[in-house]
């Protein structure tokens, strides 16, 4: 799904390697940068 | 400036720790999208059906949960750090007011090594990685200078490597090479420096 500047942010929940689970909503109140690697190992 | 990196690839969680433990440790969540199999990079419009990973790219989402920025970025190069930065900025005023810029640095205090052979490098990059046991292992010295803390250094790759942030990149006595080729490194070295 094609997503455009001014839509809101669908929201998710993932495991993370910190521990614990992320809810993006849980973040609302915060600017967040949301950054998608295509793999580990490689350059972020 | 008020903002929460979260990072996300297709990894599984245990690949991920590698990774974050093999940078040194990274403070900011690394979410895993493996199961269901790329599922929040198709929700986002960034999954490479045909080769099961998604693309290289940064979403800004404003306070509101409002997406403010997209960037699909190459998938072979790093996105600048000082863009993002530019974004929040824009994005969130009242954050940047209160987290002002650092001042640009004056070009008279930038020092950057010269002389004998100088690798651009950062400390994750596997082509720097890769320079360095090729260096050990021929007896070859060389001074490194981390272009994530260096100032000055990053924008100095910029300017020879076409305005990507391509490391390694090499100054060899004045001759510059951007990318670890054994061949080109190991000639310009006999050429400028064992003559």
């Amino acid at each position: 799904m094609k997503l455009y500047v001014g839509q809101a942010a669908p929201d998710f929940t993932l495991p993370s390697h910190l521990d614990k689970d992320i809810k993006l909503s849980d973040y609302l109140g915060k600017n967040v940068v949301l950054v998608f690697f295509p793999m580990a190992w490689t350059p972020i | 400036m008020d903002a929460q990196v979260l990072g996300v690839s297709i990894d599984h969680i245990p690949c991920l720790e590698a990774w974050a433990e093999s940078l040194g440790g990274i403070n900011y969540p690394l979410m895993s999208d493996f199961w269901p199999h790329g599922k929040v990079a198709q929700m986002y419009g960034v999954f490479r059906e045909p080769e099961g990973k998604s693309e290289r790219a940064i979403f800004v989402i404003d306070k509101r949960g409002y997406i403010r920025y997209i960037d699909i970025h190459d998938i072979d190069h790093q996105p600048d750090n000082d863009v993002v930065l530019e974004v929040l900025r824009r994005v969130d005023p009242e954050a940047a007011l209160r987290s002002p810029a650092p001042p640009p640095i004056n070009p008279e205090d930038i020092r950057l090594p010269h002389g004998g052979v100088v690798m651009y490098c950062t400390r994750w990059c596997p082509g720097c990685r890769r320079a360095r046991a090729w260096f050990q292992a021929n007896h070859i010295d060389y001074t490194e200078v981390d272009i994530d803390v260096t100032p000055g250094s990053a924008d100095q790759v910029k300017k020879w490597a076409n305005g990507t942030r391509t490391t390694p990149t090499f100054d060899i006595e004045g001759t510059i090479l951007v990318g670890f080729d054994e061949k080109k490194v190991g000639e310009a070295i006999k050429e400028k420096i064992t003559k």
